[in-house]
């Protein structure tokens, strides 16, 4: 058994368990992916859901209970997820020890722990695919990774965003041939998924309803949602949404290489869209492939019998056992969080104090 | 990839960009016209879905059904689902309609409409036949479209981009020349004459209707001169002779349901004004409720209907 195989049967294994015993999720999406998913055109659709056709018609045609079944597709997808940012992170030049960690990282942060809980949402395929076309995309290769695209905004638009964000990422290093060419594959995914809404529009009288997403002069969902949780605790779930690894960022970066910068510069415009257009904290997590490798950079810097300690830490921040979560939860959590971030702040100590050459992908080129 | 080859692919995209812009426009479109016809080709509101036991009548027809000169709210299909809503509101019992009718086609298209609006799944069937054909599609019948053929879309704008005329917008053709008052050829418009043809699709549609398991009401429209009334009468007398026997079918004579000599009910003889469709619209809502009672007391088993 290799070393990737091996983890993504232990990851798969604690987020199974943490499944197992989440209670089941109330609100959220249910009814309308299972109708998605027996139906897959639901006539006159006038949620936002209904434009995301994979994976429900797959998930709902399987036997068994469904919740059992799409609980087994986030485990196994955010699983192959996590393991597909530990190869990208090895594509960007980060050590085996820091890919390693960054593959737990990944299994246990925000945006899987979320899904795993109520896992009635395309986004583990996102949280898969992105990762997965970068690394092609890191290591020029575009052709894999505008079909996913192309494939993927099927499933959710944000596939096509890895391929704007390597468009602009060729820019900015002036590699100007490549630009064009990743711009092109970025065009080509947007308009598969502008069809396919078009198609369900007008073929099949779908809309977006009432959802807060299209009025973009009027500040979208991040007005409605930032009216409804009020700024701090707006401000609180976006920090949740990576925790610690907010505070490891500036020492990654100051360690990161160009290209790693870059690619963090070239996700920006992308970031800002998709965190106005769409729920803010769940919008965030789609950037882990960025922001990730960069925490890696700083997190390094700690000896493992501390390394650990913290991806477990971030891992109990993070999980979610039900709509309203037992008291003794909540309090391990808060609990754990503190101390990620002290972990993470004293990573940070000791990445500054370190003095190393510059760590990212361009010491991965020949 | 070459420059040039780059170039040629943005320029593709950028078509195909634009076609799919102008599909948004079209069916943006769509809503923005009283008078005219949704996105899928017919007047009123697109919609597939229904509420839990919505019950849902469709409306075949040609000129007399369709009202083209009329505002949508003021059609006789509104005064039906009207007269209804009316009937089911204390019994929380929810019904709609929808208007398939198009001016100036025969009753040898009905059958091909129920087909392609079957995704719609009605519970019941009105039909109410024109006065200005009796058989054909006009030149801009619905059915002409390759669009509304291929995929079930009707789109309207390109017709407005070209100064062509719209999808339905065929002129209501007044009576037929046979049927006019006067006339003396063909001597004989009943169904055992000029009329043949057209009984003959009249039946082929409740046939299909009864097939499918449904209830479905034939009703007259208003004589509009006497030769319509031979005309009218003696389908009556042939589709109650063949299908009476069917407890899911009635036909509904209301050739003389208003006077269209009196303004307050038609403004020029033919048409009908709100008042005139509230008066015939009335008898073919209980007609259709007096089926759907038929049909609870003695349940027909419908075959499975058609999925869009």
């Amino acid at each position: 058994m290799t070393r990737a195989v091996g983890r993504f049967v232990a990851i798969a294994a604690v987020l199974g368990a943490i499944a197992a015993i989440a209670g089941t999720p109330v609100a959220g999406d249910r009814d309308v992916y299972q109708k998605i998913g027996r139906q897959l055109f639901v006539l006159d659709c006038h949620d936002i859901h209904c434009y995301r056709l994979l994976p429900a018609p797959i998930l709902e045609h399987l036997p068994g209970p469904s919740l059992v079944k799409w609980r087994a597709y986030a485990v196994l997808t955010n699983a192959a997820a996590a393991i597909a940012l530990g190869r990208l992170c090895l594509v960007l030049g980060l050590s085996a020890r820091s890919a390693g960690i960054a593959t737990w990282i990944a299994a246990f942060g925000f945006g899987p722990m979320q899904s795993v809980f109520d896992p009635y949402t395309s986004d583990p395929v996102m949280y898969l695919l992105a990762p997965l076309m970068m690394a092609d995309l890191m290591a020029e290769r575009l052709g894999r990774p505008t079909l996913v695209g192309c494939l993927g905004v099927i499933s959710k638009e944000f596939a096509a965003a890895p391929l704007w964000i390597y468009a602009l990422l060729s820019a900015l290093r002036r590699r100007w041939d490549t630009a064009l060419q990743a711009a092109l594959s970025a065009l080509t995914a947007t308009l598969v998924w502008f069809a396919l809404q078009t198609a369900l529009m007008t073929l099949y009288n779908y809309s977006y309803g009432n959802n807060p997403s299209v009025n973009l002069l009027t500040g979208a969902y991040f007005a409605v949602w930032t009216d409804a949780l009020g700024w701090p605790r707006a401000i609180a779930s976006l920090f949740m949404a990576f925790g610690p690894l907010f505070v490891l960022l500036p020492a990654g970066w100051v360690r990161a290489d160009r290209s790693l910068r870059l690619l963090a510069v070239a996700s920006l415009p992308a970031l800002a869209a998709f965190l106005y257009v769409q729920q803010p904290d769940r919008a965030l997590w789609n950037f882990h492939f960025a922001v990730i490798p960069i925490a890696m950079l700083a997190l390094e810097a700690l000896p493992d019998r501390m390394i650990w300690p913290f991806v477990i830490a971030f891992g109990i921040a993070n999980v979610r056992l039900g709509d309203s979560q037992p008291a003794a939860v909540v309090w391990l959590r808060g609990i754990m969080l503190v101390t990620s971030v002290a972990l993470a702040c004293v990573a940070v100590s000791s990445s500054l104090r370190q003095r190393r050459a510059p760590l990212g992908a361009e010491a991965s080129r020949p | 990839m070459t420059r040039r080859t780059i170039v040629l692919a943005f320029a593709l995209d950028a078509v195909a960009f634009a076609f799919l812009v102008f599909a948004q426009l079209d069916r943006q479109a769509h809503t923005a016209d009283v008078f005219g016809v949704n996105q899928w080709g017919f007047r009123g509101e697109a919609r597939g879905e229904r509420q839990p036991g919505e019950i849902r009548v469709a409306l075949v027809g040609g000129s007399a059904a369709y009202e083209s000169a009329t505002n949508h709210e003021d059609t006789m299909a509104m005064a039906i689902v009207s007269q209804l809503q009316e009937v089911g509101r204390p019994r929380n019992q929810e019904y709609s309609i929808v208007n398939l009718a198009q001016p100036r086609v025969g009753a040898d298209s009905y059958v091909g409409t129920l087909r392609a609006y079957a995704f719609l799944e009605p519970d019941a069937i009105a039909v109410v036949d024109g006065y200005d054909t009796i058989e054909g599609l006009p030149p801009h019948a619905r059915e002409q479209s390759a669009v509304f053929r291929t995929a079930g879309y009707l789109p309207i704008l390109p017709a407005r981009v070209l100064g062509r005329p719209a999808w339905l917008s065929d002129p209501d053709g007044g009576t037929l020349e046979m049927l006019r008052d006067g006339r003396t050829e063909p001597a004989d418009v009943s169904c055992d004459g000029a009329s043949k043809a057209y009984c003959a699709a009249m039946g082929d549609t409740v046939r299909f209707v009864l097939q499918q398991g449904l209830p479905i009401v034939v009703a007259s429209p208003p004589f509009v001169t006497r030769r319509h009334a031979d005309q009218q009468r003696s389908l009556g007398v042939f589709l109650t002779k063949t299908f009476n026997s069917d407890p899911r079918f009635l036909y509904l004579d209301l050739g003389t349901a208003i006077n269209l000599t009196h303004p307050a009910e038609s403004p020029d003889g033919i048409h009908r004004t709100v008042v005139g469709n509230h008066e015939v619209g009335q008898p073919i809502a209980l007609g259709i409720l007096r089926l759907m009672d038929r049909m609870r007391t003695a349940p027909v088993n419908a075959p499975p209907r058609g999925s869009r």
